[in-house]
């Protein structure tokens, strides 16, 4: 059965989908993936996870045309990848950000906007609420040569968004970025996922694909092992836990002695505690309160205009509007 | 086009960042400018200025076609090395588009170069022979040899295919053919020997040749008859006496031109526009007067006699050169990108260098492609090593010739540094040969094999 084959608007259809590459001499060396089947619907955020070596970079080549399946049927959009119409409604960030050192921030979003044949006041406006939205807007004329890594991956991160694309296919998105970085591209996800946007994206963090993913894909060994919602994947029905006020010594005890009454054995008892990602995210908060980042990235502006816009309400895109004004 | 006009210009920003642009401008400006310190010429005015605009254009063309080869292989090759092509190729661009966004790239990179290089030379040819620093005897020579565009007109040759089969057959008849000798070879020597006694002129002797000239030249157009010729007297270097006269059919007492000349270098003289008929058929007659140290003369091939006429001028003959050696460099171009959306960048590189060597070996990659690779012309028993290596070895030299060829015959710096007209056919055949069907044949070639190329392996 194919996974997630239930839907009726499938966005990315696989089916037997196998790679061997192959050497010089066309002898079979690696099979990367082997009879891979899956299905990705409209509006999803799906997460391929795998351990190194898994298969999942080279899926992701293979939705994107830049190799080609071995076997099986591969549907992009209801289109080959290899299709360049296909290309038109999708956003890519590679897992590395494989930008021109030379240009710069400004130059790099211009060139890809270009490629998708964005007219110039678009690109304009789409250029500046990128740029505000990934905090390099004082960067904009300086070369991406000269940016840190994580600085490159927000302008790659940029350049994956200035179509305005339906489904993005993201590689380790939060690699090379600081916590705030992080959270940031989360809060992107949801916010694109909220529009109805498709999003596939691979990742060796687990809590990124928990916190923003519906579903998620297991590989090992180019062969799918586990898939499903990730609420049914990670739900343990042997336990349940009760988060309450906190109590005093006295009515802890009494609670505690209704319990082991009731199920025999006395519960664990602990104070949640914040994670070191949200204790992180309220210092900086802060620090950024006090005083104006000098270098580096700034504070980020919020998702971009034109993906925070709701297309239910009017049922255009950004783009659309631009073009009616 | 916006999207080929938008990867062109990132060929372009890459060029000029990466300081190729400003370091090729460099070499080409310093090679302009030392060139003609070190180069001296025959000592005339008009010797320095053929020296200055043969050479400082072959090596402004050397240079520019190094540079494309190198960019032009590097352009695709290196952004798959680099997964550049990663973010490129998933974005809704075609290969193709991809492809001539490189080519497009490339070729306004090498407009700006030619450009510079081509007004810097003709600037300081300019400035070499101004007023003041040549006399007016030696600026008239100028103006009459080099500062011209004249259009070359040939004889008419006689055939002599049906004589020489005739004679092979009577020979082979009389079995006067070696036996090992192939019938190709002996045809290809009798015909030779018909040629040669044609364009031979013993002591005393006559030869005839017959022009058609235009026949609405202007009152005042003089012609110009150039001539080459060897001597069987070559080796000890003695000049020949001749008598040259020009005119009708027969009444060729309009014009005469008695002098002695050495064989082997081109002479020229000018025929007054009085010579030449109304109806434009010009008779040429030479007669062989050496009477000291009698020697024959042979005025071998097509172009061993030739009369130029003017034909514009020299300005725009020198434009019409810059625009074939960039249609040179379009071509080299379209290979370099070719190669490099195929293979890796040395690879690339090394196939390109090599293709471009075979423009320099025109003439040997012809004569292997006629001959064979082990002919002994002179062998005393016509021995013909028809091998199995030889056959395959002509093959290959043929194959290359077809790339050789039109690449050692299209090159403008033969023509205008003698102030031979680049004609617009000349132009037209070069768009055609190197830019219609060999650059287009790269392309397709290119396109169509990265097309099915995966650029993420």
């Amino acid at each position: 059965m194919i996974e997630g084959g239930t839907g009726k608007d499938p966005v990315i259809i696989a089916e037997g989908l196998t790679k061997v590459f192959r050497d010089f001499w066309r002898r079979p060396k690696v099979r990367a993936l082997d009879s891979v089947s899956f299905q990705i619907q409209k509006g999803e955020v799906v997460g391929l996870l795998g351990p190194n070596g898994a298969g999942k970079t080279t899926a992701i080549k293979l939705l994107l045309g830049l190799l080609h399946p071995t076997r099986g049927l591969l549907r992009v959009l209801g289109r080959s990848p290899r299709h360049v119409k296909s290309k038109e409604r999708i956003g890519y960030l590679s897992e590395e950000s494989f930008l021109y050192d030379h240009l710069t921030a400004e130059e790099t979003l211009d060139f890809y906007g270009r490629l998708f044949d964005l007219g110039r006041n678009i690109r304009k406006e789409r250029i500046n609420q990128l740029l505000e939205m990934i905090g390099l807007k004082h960067a904009r004329r300086r070369a991406i040569g000269e940016f840190s890594k994580g600085m490159a991956r927000r302008i790659g991160i940029a350049q994956a968004l200035i179509n305005d694309p339906e489904l993005m296919v993201l590689d380790e998105p939060t690699s090379g970025l600081d916590p705030i970085g992080c959270r940031e591209v989360k809060d992107l996800i949801l916010t694109l996922a909220k529009r109805g946007k498709t999003i596939l994206l691979s990742s060796h963090l687990l809590a990124d694909v928990e916190d923003v993913c519906d579903r998620i894909i297991i590989l090992y060994n180019g062969r799918v092992c586990a898939s499903g919602t990730v609420q049914n994947l990670l739900e343990d029905q042997t336990a349940c836990r009760l988060t309450m006020p906190s109590l005093s010594p006295d009515t802890l005890k009494e609670v505690l002695e209704i319990m082991r009454q009731k199920i025999g054995n006395t519960p664990d008892v602990d104070r949640p505690q914040k994670d070191l990602e949200q204790f992180f995210l309220e210092v900086v908060q802060k620090a950024q309160e006090v005083a104006a980042v000098k270098t580096g990235v700034d504070k980020s502006a919020g998702v971009a205009g034109y993906l925070a816009r709701e297309p239910e309400r009017t049922g255009k895109t950004v783009l659309d509007e631009l073009i009616e004004k | 086009m916006n999207k080929i006009f938008a990867i062109a210009g990132l060929a372009i920003r890459t060029a000029v960042r990466s300081r190729v642009f400003i370091w090729l401008m460099i070499l080409l400006v310093s090679a302009i400018i030392v060139l003609p310190l070190i180069l001296k010429g025959d000592g005339s005015a008009a010797g320095r200025a053929q020296v200055l605009i043969h050479y400082n254009l072959r090596i402004i063309a050397i240079i520019l076609t190094l540079a494309t080869v190198w960019v032009a292989c590097g352009s695709v090759s290196t952004e798959i090395r680099d997964r550049h092509i990663h973010l490129l190729v998933t974005k809704p661009v075609s290969r193709l588009q991809l492809w001539l966004g490189k080519w497009f790239g490339i070729l306004c990179i090498n407009a700006a170069l030619l450009s510079i290089g081509g007004g810097l030379t003709y600037g300081l040819l300019l400035w070499e022979t101004r007023e003041g620093v040549l006399t007016e005897e030696d600026r008239a020579t100028l103006a009459e040899e080099v500062f011209v565009a004249r259009r070359p007109f040939y004889a008419e040759t006689k055939s002599h295919d049906s004589i020489a089969t005739e004679t092979l057959e009577a020979l082979m008849v009389r079995g006067d053919i070696p036996e090992n000798m192939p019938a190709q070879r002996a045809y290809k020597t009798i015909k030779r020997f018909y040629q040669l006694r044609e364009n031979s002129v013993l002591p005393g002797t006559v030869k005839e040749w017959r022009f058609e000239l235009p026949m609405n030249m202007g009152p005042d157009e003089d012609v110009i008859l150039r001539y080459r010729f060897s001597s069987s007297r070559q080796a000890q270097r003695r000049s020949t006496a001749g008598m040259w006269t020009a005119g009708r059919k027969n009444d060729l007492a309009p014009f005469r031109h008695r002098h002695a000349s050495y064989p082997g270098g081109a002479h020229q003289f000018t025929v007054p526009r009085a010579a030449i008929p109304d109806d434009g058929v010009l008779y040429v007659k030479y007669m062989n007067a050496e009477t000291k140290y009698p020697a024959t003369v042979v005025f071998d091939g097509n172009s061993a006699v030739t009369i130029l006429a003017n034909s514009g001028s020299f300005s725009m003959n020198f434009l019409r050169a810059m625009l074939v050696l960039f249609i040179r460099l379009a071509f080299f171009a379209s290979l370099g990108v070719t190669a490099g959306s195929l293979l890796s960048m040395p690879v690339a590189v090394f196939l390109s260098f090599f293709v471009l060597s075979l423009s320099s070996f025109g003439d040997y990659i012809a004569s292997v492609a006629s001959t064979g690779l082990f002919y002994i012309p002179h062998h005393p028993e016509h021995v013909e090593p028809t091998t199995f290596l030889n056959t395959i070895a002509q093959s290959f030299f043929k194959c290359m010739n077809v790339v050789s060829s039109p690449l050692a015959r299209l090159d403008p710096l033969e023509s205008l540094p003698s102030g031979l007209l680049i004609s617009w056919a000349f132009i037209a055949e070069s768009i055609l040969f190197l830019l219609i069907i060999y650059a287009g044949l790269s392309a397709v070639l290119g396109v169509g094999c990265f097309n099915r190329r995966e650029v993420a392996l």
